[in-house]
């Protein structure tokens, strides 16, 4: 992942912000619905809105994990696309 | 020592007013009287009907008084991401030079203040958190407002706190950010002063295409919305005649939760644009119609200084401990401009954000603490003392002799006297006192409301 790839949200997934910042994701296909909680949620939301995922980098560094990683697997689940 | 007890004249009869031992009641001459003496030589024995409300009145009561000691219980936490705006509003008092307005809070300074906050809020056990927005516009910075709202959220979490988050805006919004505004956001105070030709001759947009569309769309959005939505109309002069029509389309369009209605604070850019602040008297009456016709709605009708509710030295965030930080990162009592304080000759500067904590010295606390009601000679005698407490600090001068009151004690006091019929069932005396020019005088000039001075 370079520092310029931006993503945006698959518009093929739909999806719904729940209370306490909870998101719900409905996929296509798939009987049961899956959650997105916590720096997901987050990230989820900030691309949603246009923002830059970074300035969740010292969250997901707290919680052990890595932007690159959790992008690349969105990317893989097709949750994400990579913007032009 | 004085009690607290005020007697206010209403066309012949009197309102006992004691807001600190929660009475409030109308009497007659007579009955004033009894009140008084009672009072005054602390009897106990009285006629059996003055008997309740004596034995209320003669209850031990805790005054409200200045915060003192250690910073322990702030009351929120302000942040301003900038001083910039994306209207033109023609009575802006917010004079920002345009090198200030470019000033967006970093990401690193929001997350430090937002990391003190908790901290000072966990350590003294407090069981929530309040966050505020302020600006200029604050959604002027929307990605610094999202980060903001969605760390703290995300750390009140982590500790179990409740977050409570509101904002002012000018209602500039758009998609997707304004759902996630109505999504978010428990309260968002919305200015909107009236219906489209009042609304773009007082706050165009800087872009001036559909500026009211949007506003209007945002009004919509928040008003279908969890979101507690709160209308903010600064009226003017020309503006008061149409009041009662812009509240009651505001009201339809919008079911909002309050609506609150303030009259224009001059300023330099208002004398510019030839607006002028309403006659204070022909604003109490336009107001107190609003507040009757509303009555039955359940919608609150506010005006900041006679808002009732409150029992307080100081009716704003000053003298509650908030700690309102600025794009740079000082910490100040007052969301105003620092130069429009410091130009009264007042401190409202707390400390700085640095390092993760808020560094905040005891004698500046102790400072900004000192600017409430105790030290408002003009209060001293006034029964509007526990709610207004003296209006804005910076902008309203507390300093003049008792009871010579000005615009602003004016339209409080009648606004007070309206609300107080109201509450008591009063609503026919109301009518025929606000159609006597005469008996509004008496009331609102009268120079000492306390009990004992009453004659």
């Amino acid at each position: 992942m370079s520092k310029t790839t931006r993503y945006l949200l698959n518009p093929q997934i739909a999806w719904v912000n729940e209370g306490e910042g909870r998101i719900r994701l409905i996929l296509p296909g798939c009987a049961q619905n899956t959650w997105l909680e916590g720096v997901e949620s987050l990230l989820w939301r900030s691309l949603w809105l246009g923002f830059d995922t970074e300035m969740w980098l010292a969250v997901l560094a707290e919680e052990g994990r890595t932007l690159r990683l959790m992008m690349d697997e969105w990317l893989k689940s097709g949750w994400i696309m990579v913007a032009d | 020592m004085l009690s607290d007890i005020f007697l206010v004249p209403v066309m012949g009869k009197f309102l006992l007013h004691a807001p600190l031992h929660g009475v409030t009641a109308l009497t007659n001459k007579a009955g004033a009287n009894t009140f008084q003496t009672a009072i005054r030589n602390k009897e106990t024995k009285a006629p059996p009907e003055f008997r309740v409300i004596l034995n209320q009145l003669n209850r031990e009561i805790i005054s409200p008084t200045r915060h003192s000691g250690a910073l322990t219980d702030p009351r929120f936490l302000g942040l301003i991401p900038t001083r910039g705006c994306n209207m033109l509003c023609s009575y802006c008092d917010f004079p920002v030079s345009p090198l200030d307005s470019r000033k967006v809070m970093s990401r690193e300074l929001c997350r430090q203040a937002i990391d003190a906050y908790f901290a000072l809020i966990i350590e003294n056990k407090r069981p929530g958190a309040s966050i505020h927005f302020f600006g200029g516009e604050p959604f002027f910075a929307p990605e610094l407002v999202f980060f903001a709202v969605e760390y703290a959220r995300y750390r009140a979490r982590h500790y179990k706190l409740e977050l409570h988050l509101e904002a002012t805006s000018n209602g500039l919004l758009d998609e997707p950010l304004l759902t996630w505004v109505a999504e978010n956001f428990h309260s968002i105070v919305l200015s909107l002063d009236g219906k489209e030709a009042v609304q773009e001759q007082q706050r165009p947009a800087i872009e001036r295409k559909g500026a009211f569309a949007r506003v209007m769309h945002c009004a919509t959005i928040l008003a279908e919305s969890q979101c507690n939505l709160v209308l903010r109309s600064c009226i003017t002069q020309d503006s008061l005649p149409n009041m009662m029509d812009a509240m009651l389309w505001m009201l339809e369009r919008f079911r909002p939760s309050a609506v609150c209605m303030e009259p224009l604070t001059e300023s330099e850019r208002s004398r510019r644009s030839g607006l002028q602040p309403p006659d204070p008297w022909k604003f109490a009456h336009a107001f107190l119609a609003v507040e009757q016709a509303l009555q039955t709605q359940e919608i609150e009708c506010i005006l900041s200084t006679a808002d009732l509710s409150l029992c307080t030295v100081s009716s704003c965030p000053v003298g509650h401990d908030a700690l309102i930080v600025s794009p740079d990162g000082e910490v100040d009592a007052c969301y105003l401009i620092k130069d429009t304080w410091l130009r009264k000759g007042m401190d409202m500067h707390l400390g700085m954000v640095n390092n993760g904590n808020f560094e905040i010295e005891s004698s500046a606390l102790a400072q900004v603490r000192s600017y409430e009601l105790g030290e408002k000679p003009l209060c001293g005698d006034c029964f509007c003392r526990y709610h207004c407490a003296g209006g804005c600090h910076v902008n309203h001068d507390g300093s003049q002799a008792p009871g010579s009151f000005d615009d602003l004690c004016i339209r409080t006091r009648m606004v007070s006297i309206g609300k107080l019929l109201i509450k008591t069932g009063q609503t026919q005396l109301l009518h025929s006192w606000l159609q006597n020019e005469e008996a509004c005088k008496i009331s609102a000039l009268w120079k000492n409301d306390r009990i004992e001075a009453w004659k």
